[in-house]
């Protein structure tokens, strides 16, 4: 998983490189305008922050990082942004088709580590099985 | 495109990008992944 996570942020780069090269051939979706985008950004960059200040604990940071991608970038993303470049559309396709192992896995993993440590995690793993 | 719509979505996909590699990293250690 974490190579994968790893593969999505290349693919992300890929997208903004396509995006970036042809941006007259997308456009954003109607829910995503830009004081929208600009509110997830700040909201991302202030989970960053409290992380790197300590504020929040590492595993805090991984499900609001996961709650974070599975509502932006592989649930909702193909609102975000719309275009009919092949390349772009095989690189949405491949995040999506990651995203349902990805969650199984990460459903387990959690159950496990719940195991160890009961309230914290517990939390969000009833937060992950909404 | 807007050229602001453009800045904005680029800057998302920016940040979407280090909250990938945050994850990775966050997996390793957290979940210690199989």
């Amino acid at each position: 998983m974490e190579r994968a996570e790893t593969k999505h942020a290349g693919i992300v780069n890929r997208i903004k490189k396509i995006i970036s090269e042809k941006p007259d051939k997308f456009v954003l979706g109607r829910l995503f305008k830009v004081p929208a985008i600009q509110t997830m950004i700040s909201g991302i960059q202030w989970n960053i922050q409290r992380l790197r200040k300590r504020e929040i604990t590492e595993q805090n940071m991984l499900f609001i990082a996961r709650d974070l991608e599975r509502s932006i970038l592989e649930n909702n993303y193909a609102q975000i942004i719309k275009g009919d470049d092949s390349g772009f559309q095989a690189l949405m396709n491949e995040i999506v088709s990651d995203t349902v192992d990805h969650h199984e896995y990460l459903i387990q993993k959690i159950s496990e580590v719940s195991s160890a440590s009961p309230p914290k995690v517990d939390y969000h793993f009833k937060r992950l099985r909404r | 495109m807007m050229q602001q719509e453009l800045t904005a979505l680029l800057g998302l996909l920016d940040v979407m990008a280090e909250v990938e590699l945050k994850m990775g990293s966050s997996t390793k250690r957290v979940l210690k992944p199989g």
